[in-house]
């Protein structure tokens, strides 16, 4: 994954002052979680499926070899072929392989968080092929030469006039703000691109090892024209995304859709098993991609559970952080409090240590996991992690140090309370503290510091038990 | 590549060490519904709520006008069609024709030079026609199933959707679908569930339809035999079994 340019403190200051980013957020994730509510209403007993969803994924990570082994057979033994690339490098060359050993120029995408992962697009744009996203918002996001900002909305930190903006710029239409009128004019743009394409590339939502079928799910159908029209399909799909069965499968369609937008299965749900078989369309060869990247590394480590997370995006409506700062400002594919697990497990070399601390450790991501992913419980490990390995900041670090030395020596925490009572009481304002110096000034650069009260705790027990022992 | 498979595989291995086998779960039991009725009746309720038009029939001819007045009411000119065996009421592509349809010849797979022009008449195709293999009944979804004579293009390229439906296989949910047409996926490449018009949300939130595939979808439900379909191997294994009707019936709870 690329490290970005500014530093997170610097990326989440650009994105809380960017109004149409908060306009856009707002209208958002606020819909997208009470229709999240909804959609798990609609279910007679929602928490059973969700524990059973869950065993599922844990179970299947638990023997992951033998389902990827019984997959990768299924796979073949329906006329597809399987490839294993251990990084980004790796998979991007096997595309980029298959492209060029057919002739292919043209590819159309659809929706793959994957692809994202290794930058497939620039990979393959700098292999000299012509690369279209399928997906609107993709489609959106890839005319303004951005990033996704959400798992399954990439291009949620638009607003309507942006978009109609940049359509109007790119395309040469007539500026609109009309939802219906813009998709009308993406619709007939695409159209030539899904025909004329001779390999299209997709994600997978899950892979059925029984059958070796890939089921991808969509809701305009940008994935199932990406798979049927162009002569090769190329799957992208993490290592950790196997189901043991159709019933399993059948179990986590019940969640993905409700968990992501709350429907009750997304309008097209596609079941490819293997290339088309005497079918007068669909694509002669098919080849899945199997990529690791860092996944295999974290199975049995305190961080493995996140590899049952089925990308349905609902731990991102619901963080107070996210609703905030948006996806761009993690820096990272994968944002929100998923993406601060998944980005620093995934990745060890990159500048992710800090994405654990975006939080408050509410518990709101892990509230709506559709499969109870415990993701608090990881943000903790990474942050102890971050200070055993001496990554984290120094001055919180030499703070602690005091603290401890001061905490365990009860005359010492005493006085030093006075001292900074004394300290504090010169300069407050209205009873708060406008600007402390460095360090600390990091905390009142955005909010004020209390005034210690004029008498401490322990000083008013004291008294009160003298007072009372008078009587 | 054999090197990263073998190496993957082994980082995998080594990491389960520490892990215990979770054991898999029994999926929860799919709902119920009472009698084939209350399940139409659901089918019908639940596909009308994702914006699909649906349309009963219990008369071969009732059917055939109904299509045919779908069609026309679109302006319909150029229709893409499954072959008339795949189609519950096999006589319907031969009345389109003659209500002066024109059908737009399916790619032939041999060729792939040929098949990319045969494409560029298809993407200016009015309407799809098909037949389901199955819908499910909580959700409103279609189920259907390429193949030889079954263009996935049909339901996925032009701006209207027909497809028939028989009441026999309208399925409870996915799950009971799954349990009793695994076999379906199996043999087929490409099974597709499909729930409603195309749509998205990507602009703001704001719902449109049409955005790649059909703008419209009608279901066309018939309770009618017009063709002998149910002997073909796919709507044998599709049909709902006498035991999940057992199963369904003795259990009570209804949505």
């Amino acid at each position: 994954m690329n490290s970005p340019s500014m530093s997170f403190k610097q990326r989440v200051s650009h994105a809380l002052a960017d109004g149409q980013l908060r306009i856009a957020l707002d209208r958002t994730t606020e819909r997208f979680t009470s229709k999240r509510v909804a959609g798990l209403a609609s279910l007679p007993d929602a928490d059973a499926v969700r524990d059973c969803a869950r065993s599922i994924r844990l179970h299947t990570l638990s023997r992951l070899d033998e389902y990827l082994e019984q997959f990768e057979a299924n796979v073949t033994s329906v006329g597809g072929q399987v490839h294993w690339a251990s990084d980004a490098q790796e998979a991007n060359e096997i595309v980029l392989d298959l492209a060029r050993s057919r002739s292919v120029k043209r590819v159309v995408k659809s929706k793959s968080m994957v692809s994202e992962e290794i930058e497939l697009n620039q990979a393959l744009i700098s292999g000299g092929l012509d690369v279209v996203e399928s997906d609107l918002g993709e489609y959106i996001i890839q005319l303004a030469g951005e990033t996704p900002s959400h798992i399954i909305a990439p291009a949620v930190h638009k607003t309507r006039e942006q978009i109609g903006q940049l359509l109007a710029d790119k395309l040469g239409v007539p500026m609109t703000d009309d939802p219906v009128e813009m998709t009308a004019t993406a619709r007939s743009a695409l159209r030539d691109v899904f025909l004329q394409s001779e390999m299209g590339i997709s994600g997978v939502n899950f892979g059925v090892a029984s059958t070796g079928s890939l089921a991808i799910v969509t809701n305009e159908g940008n994935a199932s024209l990406t798979v049927t029209a162009p002569r090769i399909h190329v799957a992208m799909m993490g290592i950790e995304r196997v189901v043991p069965a159709l019933d399993d499968l059948a179990v986590m369609l019940l969640v993905l859709a409700r968990s992501a937008t709350g429907q009750k299965l997304t309008v097209y749900t596609d079941l490819l098993t293997g290339p088309r078989r005497g079918d007068p369309d669909g694509p002669e060869e098919l080849h899945v991609v199997l990529l690791d990247n860092g996944r295999s590394r974290l199975i049995g480590t305190e961080v493995g559970e996140v590899l049952a997370c089925i990308r349905c995006g609902a731990c991102l409506n619901a963080c107070p952080v996210y609703q905030q700062i948006g996806g761009h400002a993690y820096g990272s594919v994968y944002s929100g409090p998923i993406g601060a697990v998944l980005t620093p497990s995934l990745d060890r070399e990159g500048p992710w240590h800090v994405l654990p601390e975006a939080s408050s450790l509410c518990g709101a991501c892990r509230e709506v996991c559709p499969v109870r992913i415990d993701i608090p419980r990881m943000l903790l490990a990474l942050r102890a992690e971050t200070v055993h390995t001496g990554k984290g900041n120094r001055w919180v670090r030499v703070g602690f140090w005091l603290y401890r030395i001061a905490a365990t020596k009860p005359w010492l925490f005493r006085c030093g309370v006075s001292v900074v009572r004394q300290l504090t009481r010169m300069f407050f304002v209205n009873g708060w503290l406008l600007r402390l110096p460095a360090p600390l000034s990091i905390w009142t650069q955005s909010r004020e510091f209390p005034v210690i009260a004029s008498r401490t705790f322990s000083e008013e027990m004291r008294d009160r038990e003298e007072g009372s022992g008078d009587e | 590549m054999n090197e990263s498979r073998g190496a993957i595989l082994e980082r995998i291995r080594s990491g389960r060490l520490g892990v215990s086998v979770e054991s898999r779960p029994a999926p929860p039991m799919p709902i119920p519904t009472k009698d084939s009725s209350r399940l139409l009746d659901r089918f019908v309720q639940e596909a009308e709520a994702v914006g699909v038009i649906v349309h009963r029939s219990d008369r071969c001819d009732l059917s055939v006008e109904i299509v045919l007045r779908v069609l026309g009411d679109a302006g319909v000119k150029r229709l893409i069609s499954w072959e008339p065996n795949d189609l519950p009421i096999s006589e319907l592509m031969k009345a389109a024709v003659d209500d002066g349809v024109q059908l737009v010849d399916p790619p032939t797979p041999a060729n792939a030079e040929t098949l990319s022009r045969e494409w560029a008449a298809m993407a200016t195709a009015d309407a799809g026609l098909t037949g389901a293999v199955g819908g499910l009944a909580d959700t409103g979804t279609i189920v259907l199933r390429s193949g030889p004579g079954r263009p996935r293009l049909a339901w996925l390229l032009p701006p209207l959707h027909v497809v028939v439906l028989h009441s026999s296989l309208v399925h409870p949910t996915l799950s009971v679908f799954m349990g009793e047409c695994g076999e379906l996926v199996r043999c087929s490449s490409h099974v597709a569930f499909v729930t409603g018009p195309s749509r998205t949300a990507d602009i703001e939130q704001t719902l449109t339809t049409g955005v790649h595939g059909p703008k419209e979808v009608h279901i066309l439900l018939v309770d009618h035999d017009c063709n002998p379909i149910e002997e073909s191997e796919a709507a044998q294994a599709a049909t709902v079994s006498d035991e999940t009707r057992d199963r369904m019936s003795k259990n009570d709870l209804v949505q």
